[in-house]
């Protein structure tokens, strides 16, 4: 069933059950969101999705994040604000101080009139640009490998493996945790014949074919029971067999 | 059902006392695992996460979580600071300086021979008789600089004696 | 005598049998063994008069008790006598024969054993008779002093239970109605009407339902629920098996707090001699009621006084709390109807079954009805804990109870309700305190927590020490409240610490007001109270450090330093020989100084001087 809702004054439908984030970003606004995900649950971490909410008959108006609030009948919400651009910004430069560097806090910064830093960059983060919004953890556990957590709390909260950065047991080496990272500070190196992350070194299966990584051996290991790959599907990355199928489709005598 | 080496039963007979194994009883079983080997060694920490079928991480990351549990061996002895807000105001901060001071180790820290642990905590709920301070467990009140100083020598001191 | 009690009439035979056992003695030492007590060594106290008790062969006629807290905690260890009532305090073990022989056989009260009143310097004999017990109206801790937390039948034989047996025969329903129309509110910190958090948990969908006693308590300073769950926790267990009659629970939980290891143990004994009875399991007392409770240990984290943190805690997950759209009442604990009381809140219940919920409404205000526990701490003569009704003025708390201000200093500042609330000043001593008046005022009653502050107290030292806790206590979810609460205890240092200038204070206004309205849950959101409260009502003192680098109360050491005066000075050395850094240069009777280089102003010679000749500016 579809609700009707007004964002920033225009009316809006969209599926019951949808967040106000999800809704607003389907009309377009553009709303930051570092640490959400559509695939992933919703912690309502980086604190920058903020809007105004107003209910129907009530007077007054709330700021709250969009990402964890459902859509509802009425719901009018207004996602640009002074007070809106005031607490975004004040979230930005938090943010900026874990993470200085990050390409995606710089621009956002630029759209959000954040020039100048407040604050220095923290010193010593066992993970330096990690801005705690635990994509990684939640798409590990997703995919099933729970090979990291978030450890610690407050402001010595740190997101790795269990029992130190040189453990990680669970790890098969996918790479989804540096897919998935906004501010790209997992360290991933990856060789010819091998790929690092987390503290241990896997071996890495290239393309037969261009020489590009597609996965680490044990990451293949654990969904091919699922799978069942046939050895020449996987000896190829995912842009070589196109280009092989459309090769052997366009030869002729076919 | 465990796939991880342990050279040790004293896991194993914590681990029964929760025949459910159920995830609601990580933390008291972190708790009984800490009162056995004064902080929570990485093999018990995986035992304790195959027997609940939990990941190994979010144990780590439970343990981790809570000031009551320690992931790093401890000192025999430990000698506490209470520092909730009656205490503070009382001077309790001057107090913990000197018992830095004193054993030559930071809050937090344990001896390089694992002797003693010095620790602050955020309020026991004896406030009455604050500023106060807590030896292996036992409480005491209306604590004096001079009074700490006295008690860590002794401390100390029955470390060294034989 | 083990028998489950298999109806309220054997409950009745029951009690009837625990009060004749209780009145075969004509007199009764009653040994507080609370925490505090216990600290300042009550049960060796105790062991010391079992001797005495031995030794004199009177253990027929005389009992003896080691009892819950009697709340006057700094004046441990507290004996009592019974009948007389008789009170001594800071009882040491070499006055066990005399106080055997000369009051408990002889009837003569030894005078420097009784409680002195420090404003007036009487000494008082009876409870009745002193300011701090005769202001306060003790109704939750009316009987802590008077049984022994390990005996369930000193608890039946005082009443207990029989507020549950009327509970049974009034019916769910019934009981509901009797808790919502005593306006009972919950008493951690919230203040939310207890009954209608129930009604929405009786008519939630599902089977299974949860019962919850948060006995978390966090704030430190606070000590009221350690108090009653070490002293009497059988009313807790009776209030919660109340609640699972009216809710429809057949599971409870207590989640204590791992740094109170007496309460868990006489809570778990408890829990273990009411199953024994048949007061908690199946068919409690004959009627279709099944109830059973565990006891969960927290891990450490004030956070977890946070109900959906502490259900994510019992759930063996890392204490986060999550956005409660939905309230817990529907959606709690594995997904279930859960209800959430603090200690103090039920145990009001069952007084409230018994006395109803009339009597209930006669105390207190129209709003806040009732009587609440607050632990009276800090700078302040009279420090323990003192149940008063809702509406008594801080004043009259701090001064008519309290006992005022030790050593002469001014009162100058009372901060409430823990790390969430705010500081008042003295000219805020009037309000009443309840739920709602302190609250404009920039503070909160929160769950009794009351810290008195004097002269020598710096506010913005108090204001740095939470943010510290507050930002170590964080689950670290938020960037607001996370980082936030670490940049705001930066900048109080910066201010502590003579870098701070008037930006730095509007700096700090800014980053509370995020931190204030982008929080996820309360810990976040009311963190930036004593901050606040305290620029609110001390700017002066802010200003003072600032504009002068100046620390009016002698607190921040960047700011203070300690000089000797040397008309005051007599020369004997005894602050040269305990200075840890050898600043101190001086001959023998001649007038000695501190090397301001070498000074760590660590207070050590203040403390020791005996001719208060340490000056600090």
């Amino acid at each position: 069933m579809d609700v009707e809702l007004i964002i920033d004054g225009a009316p809006v439908t969209a599926p019951a059950g949808e967040s106000v984030l999800d809704a607003a970003r389907r009309a377009g606004k553009d709303l930051p969101a570092l640490c959400h995900h559509q695939a992933l649950p919703v912690i309502a971490s980086c604190r920058l999705c903020l809007v105004e909410l107003r209910r129907p008959g009530r007077d007054w108006v709330q700021l709250t994040t969009s990402c964890d609030y459902p859509i509802s009948t009425g719901l009018e919400v207004v996602t640009d604000s002074p007070q809106v651009r005031k607490h975004r910004a004040m979230n930005l430069q938090l943010l900026l101080r874990r993470a200085p560097d990050a390409p995606i806090l710089r621009r956002l910064a630029e759209q959000f009139g954040v020039t100048e830093p407040l604050f220095a960059p923290v010193a010593d983060a066992p993970l330096p640009g990690c801005i705690l919004c635990e994509l990684c953890v939640r798409t590990c556990s997703a995919l099933g490998y729970n090979a990291l957590s978030a450890n610690g709390r407050g402001d010595h909260k740190s997101i790795g493996p269990p029992f130190g950065q040189t453990a990680a047991a669970d790890c098969v080496g996918c790479g989804s945790c540096v897919e998935v990272c906004p501010t790209t500070c997992i360290p991933m190196d990856d060789t010819d014949t091998t790929r690092s992350i987390w503290g241990r070194t896997f071996e890495l299966l290239t393309c037969t074919r261009c020489g590009r990584p597609i996965t680490t051996r044990d990451h293949r290991k654990r969904i091919d029971p699922e799978i069942r790959f046939r050895e020449k599907d996987v000896a190829l990355c995912d842009p070589c067999k196109r280009r092989v199928t459309s090769e052997r489709l366009a030869s002729p005598g076919r | 059902m465990s796939d991880i080496q342990t050279t040790d039963g004293r896991v194993a007979a914590v681990l029964a006392g929760y025949p459910q194994h159920g995830p609601g009883d990580l933390v008291n079983i972190l708790h009984d695992l800490q009162a056995e080997f004064r902080h929570l060694p990485e093999e018990a920490l995986q035992e304790t996460a195959a027997y609940l079928e939990l990941p190994r991480a979010q144990v780590y990351g439970v343990a981790t979580f809570y000031h009551g549990f320690h992931t790093e061996p401890r000192g025999e002895h430990t000698c506490t600071v209470c520092m909730g807000t009656a205490c503070h105001v009382r001077g309790a901060p001057r107090l913990l300086e000197q018992l830095e001071r004193d054993t030559g180790i930071a809050a937090g820290d344990t001896t390089p021979d694992l002797s003693l642990t010095v620790e602050e905590v955020s309020c026991v709920g004896a406030c009455a008789l604050g500023p106060l301070v807590l030896i292996d467990g036992e409480y005491h009140g209306h604590m004096t600089g001079e009074r700490l100083s006295r008690l860590v020598e002794d401390l100390l001191d029955k470390e060294e004696r034989p | 005598m083990s028998t489950r009690l298999a109806d309220p009439r054997a409950l009745g035979h029951r009690r009837g049998a625990a009060v004749a056992a209780r009145a075969t003695h004509d007199k009764v030492i009653a040994v507080c063994g609370g925490t505090g007590c216990r600290a300042q060594g009550a049960m060796k106290v105790f062991a010391a008069l079992a001797a005495e008790m031995d030794a004199h062969g009177t253990d027929a006629t005389v009992a003896m008790r080691a009892t819950g807290c009697h709340g006057f905690c700094e004046r441990g260890p507290l004996v009592l006598l019974l009948p007389e009532g008789v009170l001594y305090q800071h009882v040491k073990v070499e006055d066990a024969a005399e106080i055997f022989e000369k009051t408990l056989l002889g009837g003569e009260v030894l005078e420097r054993l009784l409680c002195e009143d420090p404003a007036t310097g009487l000494r008082h004999r009876t409870e009745q008779e002193m300011p701090f017990y005769h202001h306060q109206q003790r109704v939750v801790l009316s009987d802590t002093g008077q049984l022994d937390p390990t005996s369930i039948d000193d608890y039946i034989a005082l009443g207990g239970y029989s507020a549950l047996v009327r509970a049974l025969e009034m019916g769910p329903e019934a009981v509901l109605e009797e808790v919502k129309r005593s306006g009972l509110r919950g008493r951690g910190g919230a203040g939310f009407p207890a009954g209608r958090k129930w009604e929405a948990c009786r008519h939630a969908q599902g089977d299974l339902r949860y019962v919850v006693c948060n006995a978390d308590e966090g704030d430190p300073g606070a000590f009221m629920d350690r108090s009653i769950l070490e002293g009497n926790p059988h009313c807790v267990l009776e209030g919660m098996t109340i609640g699972a009659l009216a809710m429809g629970a057949r599971e409870g939980y207590v989640y204590v707090r791992q740094e109170y290891p007496l309460a868990v143990e006489h809570l778990s004994a408890a829990i273990e001699r009411s199953r024994e009875l048949g007061l908690l399991g199946d068919g409690i007392l004959g009627s279709e009621l099944t109830f059973d409770v565990r006891v969960s240990r927290g891990g450490g984290a004030f956070v977890c006084g946070e109900a959906s943190a502490m259900m994510a805690s019992l759930e063996g997950r890392r204490g986060v709390p999550h956005r409660r759209l939905i309230h817990l009442s529907e959606h709690g604990l594995w997904g279930r109807p859960t209800n959430v009381n603090n200690v103090e809140t039920w145990a009001n219940v069952p007084h409230i079954l018994l006395r109803g919920a009339d009597w209930f409404r006669s105390i207190g205000t129209e709003g806040s009805t009732g009587t609440k526990i607050f632990s009276l701490v800090g700078m302040v003569n009279n420090t323990g804990l003192v149940e008063v009704p809702m509406g008594m003025t801080l004043r009259q708390i701090i001064f008519d109870t309290g006992g005022g201000i030790p050593g002469g200093k001014a009162f100058k500042a009372v901060q409430t309700g823990g790390p969430s609330g705010g500081c008042l000043p003295a000219d805020k001593l009037d309000l009443p305190v309840d739920f709602d008046t302190l609250v404009a005022e920039g503070s909160m009653m929160g769950s009794g927590g009351m810290i008195v502050m004097d002269e020598e107290t710096c506010m913005v030292d108090v204001a740095k020490y939470f943010l510290r806790f507050l930002a170590s206590e964080s689950c670290g979810n938020c960037t607001s409240c996370r980082d936030g609460l670490t940049i705001l205890h930066d900048l109080l240092g910066d201010i502590t610490e003579g870098r701070g200038t008037r930006e730095t204070i509007a700096l700090v206004e800014q980053v509370a007001d995020t931190v204030e309205a982008t929080s996820l849950c309360a810990l976040g959101t009311s963190a930036v109270n004593p901050v606040l409260s305290t620029l609110r009502y001390f700017r002066d003192e802010y200003l003072a450090h600032v504009d002068d680098k100046r620390c009016p109360a002698g607190v921040c050491k960047a700011l203070i330093s300690f000089s000797i005066d040397a008309e005051l000075c007599n020369g004997c050395m005894l602050c040269a020989r305990r200075c840890p850094q050898d600043a101190v240069a001086g001959e023998r009777k001649q007038p000695h100084t501190i090397d301001q280089e070498l000074c760590i102003k660590c207070g050590i010679c203040k403390d020791v001087c005996k001719r208060d000749a340490v000056l600090v500016q």
